[in-house]
């Protein structure tokens, strides 16, 4: 029954994905600067980054992976209206934490 | 599969222009990385803004001079005995050491003061975000700085911060930077007062934040004092 369904799963599931980074902008500044510096600046700048950027990659493979099943075994009219209120709202987060990423990592 | 791919692809392209940034970038580091130090200290603010400036500002100074130290407050007024120090080290051992005092309104050319004027010839750059410390400007020029970028009023200056850093560090001079810095958060501001349906005045967050250069508005990264 999932696996019928999976298709139509996974993109608002790309979607809820998105909790996760913004959880993570919560609480990560607090625990490297909450009630003194528990944590180092370069260990903390680090383990930001990376973090951040799995986030990013994690959430535009889950889209994208999202939109391939929906394009490919859905017919369109049910895989655009759920890749433009699910995926495109996902990639666009997701894009913008990359982006965020590669202007951390003075790349851009 | 194609579309799955072009589309977050397109998507980016959006973000890209959107924050004011070149869809292809094409930067090389500025000569002379090896001559030239700088310092950064972040205020005591709530940890989301100490943690993202930290991001943002950390690398660059790494990447784009040859030594770099960031210190960031956990009360108002510390750690200046390591900012002292660090300076010291930077103003002997460097021609060229910028400092970017990421602070609300501040009184860190206290700090500066004491040290020998012979040292303090070699500050180049200081970029002050804080609120009404443009007229620090001709203090910090006494002192022996070459150029000084502070705002006049309650400023908005994260913003200006995001564009001046990495046309700076990118070889713009400070003028073409500041220009840059500018044009881009009043850019920013219009975008907030659409989105808050006017409710935000970008004319009075502008007057209050626009930045000015005093001194030697030419300067670029490579330049020594």
């Amino acid at each position: 029954m999932i696996r019928n369904y999976g298709r139509f799963l996974l993109a608002p599931a790309a979607l809820f994905f998105q909790v996760v980074p913004a959880l993570f902008l919560y609480f990560v500044p607090g625990l490297v600067y909450a009630a003194g510096h528990t944590v180092v600046e370069t260990r903390a700048w680090t383990g930001s980054i990376t973090g951040l950027a799995c986030l990013a990659l994690a959430g535009l493979v889950l889209a994208s992976t999202a939109s391939y099943r929906l394009l490919t075994h859905s017919r369109a009219v049910i895989a655009w209206p759920m890749i433009l209120f699910f995926c495109v709202p996902s990639w666009l987060l997701s894009v913008f934490y990359l982006h965020a990423v590669l202007i951390f990592l003075a790349w851009v | 599969m194609a579309l799955s791919l072009i589309l977050p692809c397109l998507l980016y392209a959006a973000i890209v222009v959107s924050a004011g940034d070149r869809l292809f970038p094409c930067y090389k580091i500025p000569p002379g990385r090896e001559h030239r130090a700088a310092l950064a200290i972040r205020d005591d603010v709530i940890p989301f803004f100490k943690w993202g400036t930290l991001l943002f500002t950390k690398r660059h100074l790494r990447k784009f001079y040859g030594a770099s130290w960031y210190f960031t407050q956990a009360r108002r007024g510390d750690g200046e005995a390591e900012f002292v120090a660090a300076l010291t080290e930077a103003l002997e051992h460097y021609p060229a050491v910028d400092l970017y005092l990421l602070a609300h309104t501040n009184k860190y050319i206290t700090w500066v003061e004491p040290l020998p004027e012979t040292l303090r010839r070699r500050l180049r750059f200081v970029y002050n975000t804080g609120c009404h410390n443009k007229g620090q400007g001709e203090d910090w020029l006494a002192l022996g700085a070459d150029a000084y970028i502070g705002h006049p009023g309650e400023s908005q200056s994260p913003f200006f911060y995001f564009f001046l850093l990495r046309h700076w560090l990118h070889g713009a001079t400070l003028a073409e930077a500041m220009e840059t810095g500018n044009r881009g958060m009043e850019t920013k501001f219009r975008q907030v007062e659409r989105f808050s349906g006017g409710r935000y005045d970008a004319g009075q967050a502008l007057r209050e934040s626009v930045a000015s250069c005093q001194g030697n508005d030419g300067l670029r990264l490579e330049d020594l004092p």
